[in-house]
């Protein structure tokens, strides 16, 4: 009963001081109707994309009177100074350019945004996230990949060999390596597939995918489902309210991000060789249950490396002399650095390119065999068991106090027993999940350090173990 | 079909009139749930069969699980327990009921897929319960038999009492020749190659792919296997590695429809079975596992509830009566579902003189077959 008040006086706080970026947690509304609005009550989404075609001022005062934020959402085409222009005579607090746009539209929107004091969001392509200290308030991009485990393919014949784990689709490698490189909001507006169910457990997948790596999806219901939910029906607002629970765990824990990565494997990776690609060496770690450190070329230097005890160099010809000293310096210390091979080189990125091709993914299986043989069954930070569905992230402060670990699952099904082996001793471990109260978890001894055991796992959970 | 399959199978018959071939009484029971209490029912499902006790006091019982296929692969999304591999639940009471029959000390088994780390890992992987495991007996141990490792330092050589169908003879883990009772923990399933997988060709996995894996070395055993047993027991494109005997006959068809029901009657009749137990509570139809897809021998799989527990002394007698509840004839000839792809394993184990695949010689206690029954694809 505790838990859930201050859960409600949590979200109460979040909704009342929600002006800053930060604190503004998005939905796609599609929608114009101010009557509407009341779907909204008690939920944390405090923040509507309305595609500005939709927006009018009724609207948006009825939206002020909700403390709810309103940005207008402009799709590519032309014009865009005077769209911006316009939207704001409705009283929008901001606009997100969502799509395609060239340097200059952005440039210029963004200075009429600016001008007037309002909120500029850019999501854009992948491949060009601003990440540097001119970043908009709002980063983020269009271009997600839909999470979810990719589905047994029916056209292969059968096999007589049972081989290895399904893929699971997801954003959370190149989200680490965004976290790595900027404190900004990070905001992926990727919509449901077309022509396909999207059932309950795939938005709470969508929801947990990039919120595990301190991202935020963009809320987007399918265009059923929304209509469903202005309808008031019943199992429309059933499967609201999950995802609200959902979005509210996510949000009450946030400040959880503010921890660095834990674990001892740093990767050192940047957009060039194809950190911000779905499918990358980060994604592939990622399956693993490794905890990994992403390190961006510009934070090539001795303190990235001082939790670590091994590194995978993805790229050694993009390092300039003193970033490769660093490395040296690294391996003289004890460390283990992995380099991929003389000459090889991952192609620069296409701008339209989001996903790893098949050429691409056969270069990276050297690279991920010698990771496996490198890392092989050596605890890293915690090893997982029984979580071939699932995705994790890793966080905790330096002097290894505490840790924090995200788990995500990407089935339809609960898992249950999930045993989790920590690297060091830790006497106190609970576990939060959406769905349930807090629970404190008995920790045993084990030749990695501690282990703990998590009964079952719907959708997400959060295990924080102190020493 | 083969001359040589043709003469092979013919002569299956008038073997089986020349001498009397071993049967033992098989116990079946119908439980729907895995919510039962298993130590209690197979405690009377042993009893029936003449008592534990006498079996397993002061011996070492080794069981042989089957976890077919990576942890990961999951069909429709379920616990691996109630699709195609050994469930836990009778893996804890099993334990618990081998110790209260006074057995000295039991070992888990498996030459777990594509890897030759620790069984105990690879479990906690597939969600089981292993450290309550570990508790629920005096002695308990685990071990990856895909090599070599924790406490197993060489291979033993085991010969087919029967002299071999393709192999003479096999190396394992040395803790199969250091069991003194050998028991099958098996699901009740349809095999994409073999037409069914029971108690015996769950045995098939006690073969290491150090030394039978498609990486296996040469001449010596590869410690660190990577991959299945394709290119040396289903195709038969290389020889094992040389530490282990050769083929019998380098010219026999290279079709694991011909070898591999036969690769697996070697393997029991080298490592003999004890205590064959089949779970059919739940289970998955149309193959071994997930990875069998609508282009299988049975064009599909489902996940089904027959609600069938299988208990056995004999392995072929305890096979012969899982197949016939599942609905098929135990004796049907290559042709004819579930062996219409392959040679019939039961009757392959009658040749090789391992018991008998004639219901009418096996004494079924705990229910009768048609009372019982649960279809199977194909089935008649």
């Amino acid at each position: 009963m505790r838990a859930r008040l201050l859960a409600f006086f949590y979200l109460a706080t979040i909704l009342l001081a929600a002006t800053k970026p930060e604190d503004l947690i998005p939905m796609r509304w599609p929608g114009s109707d101010p009557e509407a609005l009341s779907t909204l009550d008690g939920s944390p989404l405090n923040c509507l994309l309305v595609p500005e075609a939709q927006l009018n001022k009724a609207f948006t005062e009825a939206a002020h009177r909700k403390q709810l934020t309103v940005l207008a959402v402009f799709a590519h085409g032309d014009g865009i100074v005077a769209r911006v222009r316009k939207s704001l005579e409705v009283g929008v607090d901001g606009g997100v350019l969502e799509g395609n746009f060239a340097e200059a539209e952005t440039k210029a929107a963004r200075q009429v945004l600016d001008a007037a004091s309002k909120l500029y969001v850019d999501l854009g392509v992948r491949g060009r996230i601003p990440l540097g200290e001119d970043a908009p308030a709002i980063i983020g991009t269009f271009q997600g990949v839909w999470a979810g485990i990719n589905p047994h393919d029916e056209k292969e014949e059968a096999h007589a060999a049972p081989s290895g784990a399904p893929w699971i689709d997801t954003n959370a490698g190149f989200l680490r390596f965004v976290r790595s490189a900027t404190t900004r909001p990070f905001w992926l507006s990727a919509v449901p597939p077309p022509k396909s169910v999207v059932n309950l457990a795939r938005y709470l997948q969508m929801i947990a995918d990039p919120a595990m790596v301190g991202g935020r999806w963009v809320v987007t219901l399918d265009e059923g489902f929304f209509n469903r939910l202005l309808l008031k029906e019943t199992k429309a607002i059933k499967d609201f309210k999950r995802i609200n629970q959902l979005v509210g765990f996510f949000e009450q824990n946030r400040k959880l991000q503010m921890l660095p990565p834990y674990g001892q494997l740093a990767v050192v990776a940047d957009v060039l060789n194809g950190a911000l690609l779905s499918g990358s060496v980060l994604d592939m770690i990622t399956v693993k249950h490794t905890p990994v450190r992403p390190v961006p070329f510009k934070s090539v230097e001795p303190k990235s490396f001082n939790q670590a005890k091994m590194a995978v160099n993805v790229d050694p010809l993009a390092l300039d002399e003193a970033k490769q000293k660093v490395l040296k310096d690294f391996t003289r210390a004890g460390g283990t650095v992995l380099t991929a091979p003389p000459g090889w080189r991952m192609p620069v990125p296409r701008e339209d390119q989001i996903v790893t091709d098949p050429e691409e993914v056969k270069k990276l299986d050297q690279i991920w065999k010698e990771v496996n043989a490198m890392t092989g069954r050596r605890n890293l930070g915690v090893r997982l068991f029984n979580v071939s569905s699932m995705l994790s992230n890793m966080l905790g402060p330096p002097d290894g106090s505490r840790v924090v670990v995200y788990l995500v699952n990407y089935s339809d099904f609960p898992v249950d027993t999930i045993v989790v082996h920590l690297l060091g001793k830790f006497s106190k471990a609970t576990v939060y999940w959406p769905e349930r109260a807090p629970k404190t978890l008995a920790s045993y001894d084990n030749e990695d350090g501690s282990g703990v055991d998590i009964d079952i796992l719907e959708s997400a959970a959060i295990l924080i173990a102190e020493k | 079909m083969t001359r040589r399959d043709w003469i092979t199978l013919s002569a299956v018959p008038l073997l089986g009139q020349q001498k009397a071939l071993p049967t033992a009484p098989v116990s079946v029971r119908k439980c729907d749930t895995y919510n039962e209490d298993f130590f209690e029912i197979f405690s009377k499902m042993f009893d029936e069969l003449g008592g534990l006790g006498k079996l397993v006091r002061n011996k070492t019982v080794t069981i042989k699980l089957n976890l077919t296929g990576s942890p990961a692969l999951r069909f429709q999304g379920k616990a691996l327990g109630v699709t195609h591999y050994t469930h836990p639940k009778h893996v804890l009471a099993m334990t618990a009921l081998l110790d209260r029959a006074g057995a000295k000390r039991i070992r888990f088994v498996e030459s777990a897929w594509g890897t030759a780390g620790p069984l105990a890992e690879y479990m906690l992987d597939s969600g089981w319960p292993v450290r309550q495991m570990t508790t629920a007996a005096k002695q308990v141990e685990f071990l990856n038999t895909n090599g070599l490792g924790g406490f197993a330092k060489r291979y033993s050589r085991m010969k087919a009492s029967h002299g071999g169908f393709i192999f003479p003879g096999f190396e394992l883990n040395e803790v199969y020749s250091e069991t003194d009772v050998m028991m099958s923990m098996a699901k009740l399933k349809n095999h994409d190659t073999c037409g069914i997988t029971l108690s015996m060709k769950n045995m098939f996995g006690c073969t290491p792919a150090s030394i039978y894996g498609d990486d296996a070395g040469v001449d010596d055993p590869n410690e660190s296997p990577t991959s299945g047993r394709g290119a040396v027991c289903h195709a038969g494109k290389r020889q094992p590695a040389k530490i282990a005997m050769a083929e019998l006959d380098p010219s026999t068809p290279r079709d694991a429809f011909h070898r591999m029901p036969r690769i697996s009657i070697d393997v029991v009749s080298s490592r003999p079975i004890d205590i064959a137990f089949i779970d059919g509570i739940e289970t998955m139809t149309g193959g071994e596992g997930p990875w069998i897809n609508a282009k299988g021998s049975f064009s599909g799989t489902s996940h089904v509830k027959p609600g069938l527990l299988v208990l056995g002394t004999n392995p072929v007698t305890t096979d012969t009566v899982g197949t016939a509840l599942m609905g098929y004839d135990p004796r049907a000839t290559k042709g004819t579902p579930p062996f219409h792809k392959c040679d019939n394993m039961l009757l392959l184990a009658e040749q090789a003189g391992l018991g008998t695949a004639d219901l009418n010689k096996i004494e079924v206690i705990g229910g009768k077959i048609e009372d019982l029954r649960f279809r199977f694809p194909m089935s008649a």
